[in-house]
């Protein structure tokens, strides 16, 4: 299997005031088609990891290299240019444009990545009524509901079919049935081919759809473990019961 | 209260950069307006106070010599008049200064000396019930070999008390001993007004008139109602009642001296006023913009102020406080530099009545600067502020953001149409989506591209009219005063003969009672065709006939006329009819004067002959050689004027003004225009962060910006030039009425095609250049440091 994603001794040292570090020497590697859960507590660093590995960062140390490219020696032009073919994003707060209209905030990523107006029109539409917000096309984010600003966003990160999908606490400002509709879609996503990388603190989420949980902790890998599909249900159960237990 | 300053201050500074443009605005527009007023209140009141220190007279009137002294002081008991002095005798002579300067000996040695014109007046005490004289140098008249002159006169001609001057009385020479130097309310300075007066005891006078003089007399008046020339004109008629007819001379009025003495600081003000209107206008512009960028910006923090309790009434407090300090700051510093700069013309103006310099500081100046200052900086913060301190905190703190107004749905389709480049399209819709802040920015540009336009264009109208002989009084090289030994004949004959001779004009000026009007107009006769001299009509056409008339727009107004209308009035007391068959241009008398043919005086006074002559010369002649050459012919009875049209100073100042405000608005409005463009891609940066998380580039990210506002420099530079020409126009024409004139627009021609497609092009570009340093800012932000940020 080819690896989508390949992190050799990664650090990203923040410095201000006090120096603050990120990622503590990550290695780690994503193989084509795999649905990785990335968890850990709140500032273990999980962002600033999927960051590195959508070129919106740059790694203090180290080497990252996506889709067989070495990041670290691009520009900042050439890595705006990876990241409309190769990887689509999709945020905790949605980050949608608030001028554009829900088509125009799909067909700008498309528009970037130089498809035609008319085919991107086309393919964004069918994107949206795909994710059942087709009606919703000619409407501004602001009348839209939190799951539903997250669909779009989801249609945003898909229009050009990267082969990487990052999301990044995709479900952590919905509530908890638009959340398992995310979840769904992303899912379904990953059984079409494209790998998925998602960050999450929910570890029920992370249990039920991915097939391999990273752990982080204080910017360092502490656990990566694959789960076998029926090894999955049982541990998840076994989770639920020390959970009851409690 | 500390909650608000300690927020308030907090504010302050992180947002320093603000603070400096609002301060540097502030300042420029405090210190204009402080400069414009210190000079409206000082300049009036100088005058006004000399008026009244002394006792100015309300009207200095001529007689003839038909009326009797017993008549004449009969009409100090006229109805209407408080005060009265006079009669006194008068007479216009000639006077050659007895001292040569050495720098001049070549000069007096190719010319002759200097002659100058002076009405005597035959007066034994300088003060009075009317027209005090206040002596500023040497003393008072004590024996008959004296004179005194005006300071306004001897600083003119460079004459010291002690020197002598020759009277020039037929052929003999009276020396006259100059005993002091007056200041005389009731008279303008020697560049306005000539002849300047000059006193002699009364029976020095009689030796003085020579052969074919027409001595007569003059009073001083002060009325009851004095308040315009019209109540002035109706003080008079009791007057003229009790005189024979025609007695009436000229009437210097102080209303048009006072005006005169104001001119320079009056179009001046007329400037500096509109242009601190502008600038406190771009002030407020960008104050305004300001508080709607910290409200639009600090909207979750407006929610989270007032959910942990500040009332709305402190969140506007604490805007508006966070302009007002940096505006009260720069107070501190522009009113100062604008009482600095005011200095030199306040002096200037006082120096000419030698009074004592006024007081550094005028106070009503200063306060009316501050409260318009804070007036407009705190309305124009409170508006928008007021808004944020309803908003609900739930609904700021959630949506994180202003509620966002929809676009035009059908600008959006048109855009989409085009089929542009995606940067480039959103850009264009970036431009739109707040229309307050597109319109702040519009309006900025606006404001730069018309000022420059209008100081463009003035600047062009004015050179213009210098070099335009009908706007500056004709363009000859050479003015020759005869005195009576020299007479008309010979003289034409001596100028004829000179091969660089092109157009001689002869003048003489007689005045006109025009009926309906109660003074007598001051009138300009030509013998020869004045129209070789440049001068025209620029209504109308110029006089061809006896009885035909051009005048400029404040007597077409005062006698109610306009071009093509017949009036009738006298001459010497001769009735004639006159046809006004044209509008000139002429600030001689602020406008209120007639110019006909020599034809139509000679039907009156049959004997007259001019005294004055005008030579333009062929192209390529030297004025020095043919002046020295005409004056060979006899250097004492003539005097040869080379005419130098250099700019007067009036038209200097006034150009010198424009051109330094021009430049301080362009600054106000590239600030203005910088601070939208930087506040825009401030409150973008989010977005522009999402744009490249999802794939543009920062190149990209840059064109997007620079379109967003090259589209709104352009709409404000496309608007501001019909704005600056509509206002160039109405200056010009405020201008022009100051003094008596007026001027259609179709004597501008101060624009060129060019000339307004540079100006759009350098409004545009001044807004690309204001929006790339923030735009390369927000292109180069790494898009994980500003959306952790959120
Ligand atoms: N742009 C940044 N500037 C400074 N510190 C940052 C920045 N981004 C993240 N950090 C710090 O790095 C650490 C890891 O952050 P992050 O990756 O966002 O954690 P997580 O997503 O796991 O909550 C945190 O301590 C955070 O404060
Ligand atoms: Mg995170």
């Amino acid at each position: 299997m080819t690896q989508v994603i390949e992190l050799t001794q990664v650090s990203k040292v923040y410095n201000g005031g006090a120096a603050q570090t990120a990622l503590d020497g990550i290695s780690m590697s994503v193989a084509s088609g795999e649905f990785v859960a990335v968890m850990g507590p709140s500032g273990s660093g999980k962002s600033t990891l999927l960051n590195m590995v959508a070129g919106l960062d740059r790694p203090t140390s180290g080497r990252v290299c996506v889709g067989g490219r070495d990041l670290t020696g691009l520009s900042e032009g050439e890595l705006a240019k990876f990241r409309r073919t190769h990887v689509g994003i999709v945020f905790q707060f949605f980050h949608l444009l608030n001028d554009l209209t829900v088509l125009d905030n799909v067909l700008v990523a498309a528009e970037l990545a130089g498809i035609k107006r008319s085919a991107a029109r086309q393919q964004a539409t069918a994107l949206l009524a795909r994710l059942e917000i087709a009606d919703k096309a000619d409407v501004y984010p602001a009348e839209l509901s939190g799951g539903q600003r997250q669909r779009v966003a989801i249609a945003r990160a898909l229009v050009n079919r990267p082969p990487l999908l990052l999301a990044d606490e995709p479900t952590g400002a919905l509530d908890s049935r638009s959340g398992d509709q995310i979840m769904e879609l992303i899912a379904a996503i990953n059984a079409s081919g494209q790998t998925v990388v998602l960050v999450t603190h929910d570890a029920k989420l992370a249990a039920r759809h991915a097939q391999r949980v990273i752990s982080m902790s204080d910017g360092r890998i502490v656990d990566d473990a694959v789960l076998e599909p029926a090894a999955g249900t049982r541990s998840l159960l076994t989770f639920q019961r020390e959970e009851a237990r409690r | 209260m500390t909650a608000v300053w300690r927020k308030t201050l907090a504010s302050l500074r992180r947002r320093r950069l603000q603070a400096v443009i609002i301060g540097l605005v502030v300042l420029l527009a405090a210190g204009t307006a402080t400069l414009a007023l210190t000079l409206l209140f000082g300049s009036t009141n100088a005058y006004d106070q000399a008026f009244a220190q002394q006792r100015g007279a309300h009207v200095l009137q001529e007689f003839t010599g038909g009326a009797t002294t017993v008549q004449l002081a009969h009409t100090a008991r006229a109805p209407g008049v408080t005060a009265a002095a006079g009669p006194w005798r008068t007479d216009n002579i000639t006077v050659e200064p007895a001292r040569v300067p050495p720098d001049e000996r070549q000069m007096v040695a190719d010319f002759g000396p200097p002659k100058l014109g002076l009405e005597v007046v035959g007066r034994a005490s300088p003060a009075g019930p009317a027209d005090d004289l206040r002596l500023v140098a040497g003393h008072w008249l004590r024996s008959g070999n004296q004179i005194v002159l005006t300071r306004s006169f001897a600083l003119a001609q460079s004459l010291a008390v002690g020197e002598t001057l020759n009277a020039v009385v037929g052929s003999r020479r009276v020396p006259l001993i100059i005993a002091g130097e007056v200041i005389d309310v009731d008279e303008m300075d020697a560049a306005n007004q000539s002849p300047q007066h000059a006193w002699v005891l009364p029976a020095t006078l009689p030796r003085l008139i020579g052969p074919g003089d027409q001595p007569g007399y003059e009073m001083a008046y002060r009325f009851r109602h004095a308040a315009t020339n019209a109540a002035l004109r109706a003080d008079l008629v009791p007057i003229k009642a009790l005189l024979p007819a025609g007695a009436l001379g000229f009437t210097r009025s102080y209303i048009d001296v006072r005006n005169n003495y104001n001119i320079t600081s009056a179009l001046v003000l007329t400037f500096l006023l509109a242009f601190s209107v502008f600038a406190l206008g771009a002030a407020a512009l960008i104050v305004a913009n300001i508080v709607t960028g910290a409200v639009l910006a600090g909207f979750r923090d407006i929610g989270i102020m007032k959910a942990i309790g500040f009332t709305p009434g402190q969140v506007v407090q604490m805007l508006v406080l966070q302009m007002l300090v940096p505006a009260l700051i720069a107070c501190v510093v522009g009113i100062p530099l604008g009482l600095l700069l005011s200095r030199p013309l306040v002096t200037q103006s006082a120096d000419a009545l030698g009074l004592p310099p006024p007081a550094a500081l005028s106070l009503p100046a200063v306060l009316l600067v501050i409260a318009g200052v804070v007036t407009v900086v705190a309305v124009s913060a409170a508006l928008p502020a007021w808004r944020a301190g309803r908003l609900s905190p739930v609904r700021a703190i959630v949506s994180g953001t202003a509620p966002q107004g929809r676009k035009a749905v059908g600008l959006a389709r048109a855009l989409d149409r085009l089929h542009l480049p995606p940067t480039v399209r959103l850009g264009a819709g970036q431009a739109f989506a707040r229309p307050l802040r597109a319109g702040f920015t519009a309006v900025a540009v606006l404001v730069g591209v018309a000022t420059v336009t209008f100081a463009v264009g003035l600047r062009t109208t004015l050179m213009h009219g210098l070099n335009d002989p009908a706007f500056n009084g004709g363009d000859y090289q050479i003015e020759v005063s005869r005195l009576m030994q020299y007479p008309d004949a010979r003289l034409m004959h001596t100028l004829r003969a000179q091969p660089q001779t092109q157009a001689i004009v002869a003048r003489d000026w007689a005045s006109v009672q025009v009926n309906g009007i109660s003074q007598p107009v001051q009138s300009v006769f030509t013998r020869g065709d004045a129209t070789k001299l440049g001068l025209r009509a620029l209504q109308g056409r110029w006089y061809a006939a006896p009885g035909e008339a051009v005048a400029p727009e404040a007597f077409m107004k005062e006698a109610h006329l306009r071009v093509g209308d017949y009036f009738t009035g006298s001459i010497n007391g001769r009735r004639l009819r006159f046809h006004l068959v044209g509008m000139m241009f002429d600030t001689a008398e602020f406008g209120r004067i007639l110019y006909m043919d020599f034809s139509t005086l000679h039907r009156a006074m049959p004997g007259e002959v001019p005294a004055d002559y005008l030579v333009r010369l062929r192209p390529r002649s030297d004025p020095t050689a043919y002046a020295i050459r005409v004056n060979r012919t006899s250097r004492a009875d003539l005097t040869v004027n080379i005419q130098n049209n250099t700019a007067s100073s009036v038209i200097a100042t006034v150009n010198d003004v424009v051109l330094v405000l021009a430049l301080v608005l362009a600054v106000i409005a590239a600030a203005a225009v910088f601070n939208t463009v930087l506040l825009n891609t401030r409150e973008r940066v989010r977005d522009t962060a999402v744009l490249k998380a999802v794939g543009m580039a920062p190149r990209q990210a840059i064109l997007m910006v620079a379109t967003s506002a090259a589209i709104l420099g352009l709409i404000g530079g496309i608007l501001g030039i019909p704005a600056g020409v509509v206002l160039h126009g109405v200056i010009l024409q405020l201008m022009a009425n100051l003094v008596g004139n007026t001027i259609s627009p179709l004597q501008y021609q101060a624009f060129s095609a060019p000339l307004l497609l540079g100006l759009v092009i350098a409004g545009m570009l001044v807004a690309v250049l204001g929006a790339l340093l923030p735009a390369r800012w927000a292109a180069y932000t790494g898009v994980a440091e500003v959306l952790h940020a959120e």
